[in-house]
């Protein structure tokens, strides 16, 4: 196998320009495909890891729960734990960089942060405290100790104004689970904010089930209760929650599959031509190959080999290239939450298998005419 | 003159001699058919997206809203403050004498779409005034909601996409349920895929104290300014007040920052892509043509004509190219029906996208074609000509 190495790389070599633009060319189209699967795995991811185990309430009509409600529900069967939620949202510094500052403060009702025990205690110690993430502090240009405003004029406040101080009590490291990054402040302060006959009004409940198979047949329990109440819920498991949210908006795994499918087709094509081309320009090579006693199969091995060299370099060069541009898209986009694009296991397993096919694809019909190859024909050059 | 027939020759010898060269060009026009017709087709939804949204938005009506808020569905205006905006200065009148001026509000309701999942539609609210406020509302269907009554309307758009909110059908509200008695269509805008109502009715059904907005007819040119100062100089008021059609078009930038990275980002790498194989083609084919090429500069051709014939052939790749995705991308994709989260939408193929796309792929083929001419203008003909 090691003496066909030589051959493999004098072939690329020979002419150069056409290697070296093939291999950018193949890493142009995987640099595509790691984004673009990479930004489907990520939204897939932010629906996989979420515990099953966590309903979320809402109140169907007007943002009126109550904490009466909170304690009712954490009553019902297969009910382990209730806590309120809020959300602070409005924009920070610029009205186009939407901003929210999540409120929460019962650890066992968030399974889904990452949050320690001291860092819980933390945030209830400190009442305009708040975590925020990496992808977070960074879209907001915010390091530890800082102080920020956002304005909120959906929530109203006690003191009249729009203005909510917090500070950043600490940069935790992002979590799959918010895919757009996190900010978490305590729910005291955002309860104690707002004007009175607001503070026993939540923004959603947050219950933890004590059977996660049946947190859909639970939710469903939860609003049959209030259905006919002065204040009917909507209830959803968290899971199914996240699910409808990635098709809300047009249907993120559609687009990204079908762009990197496209870019894959565009390389296959230049690549099979390119191979035809230079098998086609070296046959009376490759009739002298199999003259000296070179075996059919270890020249058509050849032709595949020739082929798979610049699709795997490219698929790697591609694949490093998405890797190094993720980390930069979050802040690039400032104004917008979109999940970094995630390389996963099986991203870099579908690459590596597409780069295999791409280069089987492009070798087979070359391969095919050598091994119908007639080299006396071919010697005396009359093919 | 010599010099231009000169082109013109080498050019059709050139192309002439395409023919034997169809698996390349082929190449090359579906190289760039793909790069045009992903341009397009992402486009075509950051395109409708937006053509609905800034339909809905006229320069002839303002909507005020509580200062700081940023959406028609966010804040809160008081009754009190209501009742001082709906008579401010630069207001229309009506023949009768009364501001053409609505008090409006919003909220969303749970509904399943026909695709599965639970999603959320717009449940407007109009004003009495609402008919003389938007001149672009009819009924198509059914009757309209009657004030006061526990009824409404659906916009056109909106049964193609959501479940049970077709004519007939009965909406849950929190005092029961609604029957929607009408449809309507406004300027296929955004109104036209929510659900609408009477706003004192839907104010007392959802026990909400106050409304969101108020939208108001300008009286004239100068209308705005004049309502401006009004408002401004009024204590009692925090509000902020814009024209409409500016409101729609600073909403719509929320969607249309983010699919603008998204559509420039991926036509860019892929142009990349589309690019380098256009070179490498170009480059083969003068590569293989070394005899020929040789054998016209040895006729006394300059390397001039023997350049812009290169290059001409690979804008018309191109040009092809782009012909081709343009026409996939539209005939796939213009006038299909679309969501985005509470939106019904078109997705739209305009002329001047399709101008864009063919002067990306233009850009590409002309690129594309720089150096493998310069290699052809610049090859020594005595080697050309030995070569076999």
């Amino acid at each position: 196998m090691l003496r066909y190495l030589p051959l493999v790389w004098a072939a690329l070599a020979r002419r150069k320009l056409r290697t070296i633009l093939t291999l950018l060319s193949v890493t142009a189209a995987f640099t595509l495909f790691g984004v673009m699967m990479g930004t489907d795995a990520a939204f897939q991811q932010m629906v996989e890891v979420i515990n099953r185990s966590v309903v979320v309430i809402s109140a169907r009509f007007a943002d009126n729960l109550t904490d009466t409600m909170g304690q009712q529900i954490a009553a019902m069967p297969n009910v382990a734990a209730v806590s309120a939620g809020g959300g602070v949202c409005g924009y920070y510094r610029n009205p186009k960089t939407q901003a929210c500052v999540m409120a929460g403060d019962q650890p066992s009702s968030w399974p889904n942060l990452p949050l320690s025990p001291a860092e819980w205690k933390e945030l209830r110690a400190k009442p305009d405290g708040v975590f925020l993430s990496r992808a977070t502090a960074a879209r907001w240009s915010l390091k530890k100790g800082d102080h920020f405003t956002i304005v909120a004029a959906s929530v109203p406040r006690a003191d009249g104004g729009q203005a909510w101080r917090f500070q950043v009590l600490d940069v935790l490291d992002d979590t799959p689970y918010w895919g757009n990054g996190f900010s978490l402040g305590s729910y005291q302060y955002y309860r104690m904010s707002r004007p009175a006959a607001d503070q026993p009004k939540a923004g959603w409940f947050q219950a933890v089930v004590k059977d996660p198979a049946h947190a859909d047949d639970t939710a469903m329990a939860i609003d049959a209760r209030y259905a006919n109440s002065a204040i009917p819920t909507d209830s959803i498991s968290e899971r199914s929650m996240r699910s409808n949210g990635a098709t809300a908006a047009v249907n993120v795994a559609t687009v990204t599959r079908r762009v990197a499918l496209v870019g894959l087709f565009m390389i296959l094509l230049l690549t099979g031509h390119g191979m035809a081309q230079s098998v086609r320009e070296r046959l009376s090579e490759f009739a002298v190959l199999k003259t000296i006693g070179y075996s059919t199969r270890g020249v058509i091995a050849l032709v595949f080999a020739e082929a798979l060299a610049p699709a795997l370099a490219g698929a790697g060069a591609g694949l490093a290239l998405a890797a190094g541009l993720s980390k930069h898209i979050p802040a690039l986009l400032s104004g917008i939450q979109v999940p970094a694009p995630y390389l996963s296991p099986a991203v870099v397993g579908d690459a590596i298998a597409a780069a295999v096919l791409l280069a089987f694809l492009s070798a087979i019909f070359p391969a095919l005419k050598l091994k119908r190859l007639d080299i006396a024909a071919v010697l005396a050059g009359r093919t | 003159m010599i010099f231009l027939r000169a082109c013109l020759a080498a050019t059709w010898l050139n192309l002439a001699s395409l023919r034997r060269r169809i698996g390349s060009a082929l190449v090359v026009v579906t190289g760039i058919a793909c790069v045009v017709g992903v341009l397009l087709s992402m486009l075509s939804v950051t395109v409708g997206l937006r053509q609905t949204w800034l339909r809905a938005g006229s320069p002839d009506r303002a909507i005020i809203l509580p200062a700081g808020t940023q959406d028609e569905g966010d804040g809160t205006l008081s009754r009190a403050a209501v009742a001082i905006l709906k008579d401010a200065p630069g207001i229309a009148h009506d023949a009768k004498g009364k501001a053409i001026s609505d008090a409006e509000i919003m909220t969303s309701l749970a509904v399943p779409r026909r695709t599965g999942g639970r999603h959320f539609i717009i449940l407007r609210s109009f004003g009495p005034m609402a008919l003389q406020l938007r001149p672009e509302f009819h009924i198509v269907a059914g009757r309209m909601y009657q004030a006061g009554k526990r009824e409404m309307i659906v916009g056109a758009e909106a049964p193609g996409q959501f479940l049970g909110v077709g004519l007939g059908d009965k909406v849950t509200m929190p005092d029961g349920q609604w029957p929607v008695v009408g449809v309507f269509k406004t300027n296929d805008d955004v109104v036209q895929s929510e659900l609408v109502a009477d706003s004192d009715t839907v104010m007392a059904a959802l026990r909400k104290p106050a409304y969101n907005s108020v939208i108001a007819r300008l009286a004239d040119a100068e209308g705005l300014a004049t309502l401006k100062r009004a408002i401004i100089t009024n204590p009692a008021l925090s509000v902020t007040v814009e024209r409409q059609s500016d409101y729609y078009e600073r909403r719509s930038s929320q969607f249309s920052d983010l699919n603008d990275a998204l559509v420039y980002g991926v036509s860019l790498l892929l142009g990349l892509g589309a690019l380098l194989a256009a070179v490498n083609i170009l480059y083969s084919g003068v590569a293989a043509r070394q005899r020929e090429i040789s054998t016209l500069r040895a006729l006394g051709f300059g390397g001039f004509p023997i350049a812009v014939a290169v290059a001409v052939e690979g804008l018309l790749l191109s040009l092809m190219g782009a012909g081709i995705g343009a026409a996939i991308a539209y005939s796939l994709f213009n006038g299909a029906q679309d969501i985005w989260y509470q939106n019904v939408f078109y997705l739209t193929v305009p002329p001047r996208m399709i101008a864009l796309g063919l002067g990306w792929a233009l850009l590409i083929g002309l690129l594309g074609s720089v150096l493998p001419a310069f290699h052809a203008a610049r090859m020594s003909v005595a080697e050309g000509l030995r070569a076999s």
